[in-house]
């Protein structure tokens, strides 16, 4: 029963998918209807695309009739989630105006208007950026600080922008419901006692309880691979083809596309999950041993061949899950050279804090003082305290005064030391700062449970829980603060919620509610 | 070999700001042909070359500020688009997972992208 209700949730989840696809705005070639892939033909296109070349994808884009203006509505939840990503999002004012202006002069050109996208730039190293479905374009700081021109940014920004026109996310609300879903079917049974408590009856299946939890965890292990928060290969096609043209038509480089995609095949190959590298043949055998290491019998392996179909199409969606930036590259230079072949690019835009314009100091300080932060932490992994008490000095002066990153480098260079009262100073500043993030609650609430401070706890969780979109990394501190304030009558349903949508954390969750 | 223009050979614009490309070489031309100007702003077309008309990598001795790269082909020398070619750049990036103190349990950086976990 419990695996028909597994199949069936799939299978609906599929559905949906399916039918949200129809909705979305077709790219209209000229005559017939088309979509994307039946506007070119000939070379390397003929696998990607249809045949009936008519010129670039943004002269031929026909409006959908889908209204966008109030798409923002949902823009605190995505920028509460990306301030729940580590250390929330970079307040200095500059850099985000300047980001703000190149998404703006693309935004004339976008073939859908109005669109109420707005970018910001998240307080993260690494190289990326993402789009939510509210308008909002979210840039890393590591990935702003590698670029060499604006046109690179242009080319981030329409991408993004292109995701957002085109509706690409309706796989996110997709995959949050199959894993909701698959999950909280297979995993209930595991609360069976907390259950049976609320809703005061028997489950049913009971008896087959164990086999549901092991094929439920393996799905799982299954539907985690699929439900990897990258867009679809064709939906980065479309992003990459339209932006690219949003781009070239707001008058910048077209050649800066592909430098930044040479940028991101470097950054794939340091730092690709593996599961976005792996060969067909590696990531069956890694499935094969993800079902072993669940201790599965004969009996169980010949059960699961049930689920064949289901198998199938999960090693189609890993084919097709990761496009690897070096695939990307060739997809729009052959682009380019078929639509653009003798278009002569303008010279490229220099980024505004390399034009030594005075009004980019507080940008090119912060970049400074992120940098002395991350020497920070390096030098107090490395157990160099003096190092590290320079370095997050440094990092916390000017402009970067209350960030997070650097003003929680402080804080641990002064745990480390010994001086906790001066260690609370740099939360108690971080906390004055504009923008809130996970690292620095995470820090508070420590500090607040470790002192049993649970008044203060309870204020804390509830800001937090505001402020990062009820992120649920703090599930276990919620927990934790509501036994500890007679609030113990809410923690079962938080448990509940925890095994249902984040097994992973179902441990942590766990032991906050005293169990283990 | 089609040199549509003979005339050109020592006068080539050097772009303003032209940059010194050191290393950097031509390594694949997906263009259907390689299309060669005697100036950065494509104003005068100076050749038009076949697969079979050069050897690849081809040293690149300039880059424009509107990254055309100049190219000295069999003795020519003009300038390519940059979008046309593909070369050895090997970017370096700085970019990195965030740092943070060893032993964090909760919150581990992950970069929007993908990679840092």
């Amino acid at each position: 029963m419990c695996l028909a209700f597994l199949l069936a949730s799939i299978m609906a989840a599929a559905g949906a998918q399916a039918e949200r696809r129809d909705e979305r705005p077709v790219i209209r070639g000229t005559g017939e209807a088309a979509d994307l892939r039946e506007l070119f033909e000939g070379g390397v296109f003929e696998d990607l695309f249809g045949s009936a070349q008519s010129g670039p994808v943004l002269a031929n884009y026909e409006p959908s009739g889908f209204d966008y203006s109030r798409i923002d509505a949902e823009r605190g939840r995505s920028i509460g989630i990306f301030r729940s990503t580590a250390f929330g999002l970079v307040s200095e004012p500059a850099i985000n105006a300047y980001v703000n202006r190149v998404l703006q002069r693309i935004l004339e050109y976008s073939p859908e208007r109005p669109i109420p996208a707005r970018a910001y730039v998240v307080a993260d190293g690494s190289f990326g950026a993402a789009a939510a479905p509210d308008g909002a374009i979210f840039v890393n700081l590591g990935l702003i600080r590698d670029m060499e021109s604006e046109d690179e940014l242009a080319f981030i920004l329409a991408h993004e922008l292109a995701h957002i026109i085109r509706r690409h996310h309706g796989s996110d609300w997709y995959v949050s419901a199959q894993r909701r879903a698959l999950v909280g079917a297979a995993l209930a049974g595991d609360m069976a006692v907390e259950l049976g408590q609320m809703v005061n009856q028997s489950l049913p299946g009971m008896e087959n309880l164990q086999t549901a939890i092991l094929i439920g965890r393996i799905l799982y292990e299954v539907s985690d691979v699929l439900v990897a928060p990258l867009f679809t290969r064709e939906e980065e096609e479309e992003a990459d083809i339209l932006g690219l043209d949003l781009m070239i038509a707001a008058g910048y480089n077209m050649a800066a596309a592909t430098t930044l995609l040479e940028k991101m095949a470097v950054w794939e190959d340091q730092h690709a999950p593996p599961q976005a590298i792996k060969t067909e043949a590696e990531r069956e055998r890694e499935m094969s041993e993800a079902f072993l290491s669940q201790g599965l019998t004969g009996a169980m392996v010949v059960a699961l061949s049930a689920f064949g179909d289901l198998f199938k199409a999960a090693k189609k969606e890993l084919k097709k899950e990761h496009y690897p930036a070096a695939e990307r590259i060739a997809t729009v230079q052959n682009y380019m050279l078929r639509f653009y072949l003798k278009d002569v690019p303008p010279p490229t835009t220099d980024l505004w804090w390399a034009k030594a314009d005075p009004a980019a100091k507080g940008t090119l300080e912060l970049f400074d003082n992120y940098d002395a932060a991350k020497a920070a932490y390096a030098a107090l992994n490395d157990g160099d305290l003096k190092l590290a008490e320079t370095k997050a000095r440094i990092a916390v002066s000017g402009t970067t005064k209350h960030d997070a990153y650097p003003r929680l480098a402080f804080y641990s260079v002064r745990k480390r030391q010994g001086r906790k009262p001066l260690a609370m100073k740099n939360l108690e500043l971080a906390q004055r700062g504009s923008e809130p993030s996970l690292m620095l609650y995470k820090a508070l609430l420590d500090e607040a449970t470790a002192a049993k401070d649970w008044a203060g706890a309870v204020l804390l969780i509830e800001e937090a829980r505001l402020n990062l979109a009820d992120s649920p990394f703090l599930l276990p501190y919620q927990i934790q603060i509501y036994r500890q304030t007679g609030r113990q009558k809410e923690t079962p349903s938080l448990l509940l919620k925890c095994t249902m949508e984040y097994p992973e954390l179902v441990d942590r969750c766990k032991a906050a509610a005293g169990q283990r | 070999m089609r040199f549509r223009h003979i005339v050109f050979c020592v006068c080539l614009a050097f772009g303003s700001g032209a940059a010194l490309a050191q290393d950097l070489k031509i390594t694949a031309v997906p263009a259907p042909v390689l299309m060669i100007f005697a100036d950065t702003d494509a104003n005068t077309q100076i050749g038009e070359l076949s697969a079979g008309d050069y050897t690849l990598p081809l040293a690149v001795d300039a880059v424009s500020p509107n990254l055309m790269l100049k190219v000295n082909v069999n003795g020519t020398e003009g300038w390519v688009f940059g979008h046309h070619v593909k070369t050895n750049k090997k970017p370096k990036l700085s970019a990195g997972c965030n740092q943070q103190v060893a032993q964090e349990d909760v919150g581990a950086t992950r970069g929007l992208g993908a990679g840092c976990n």
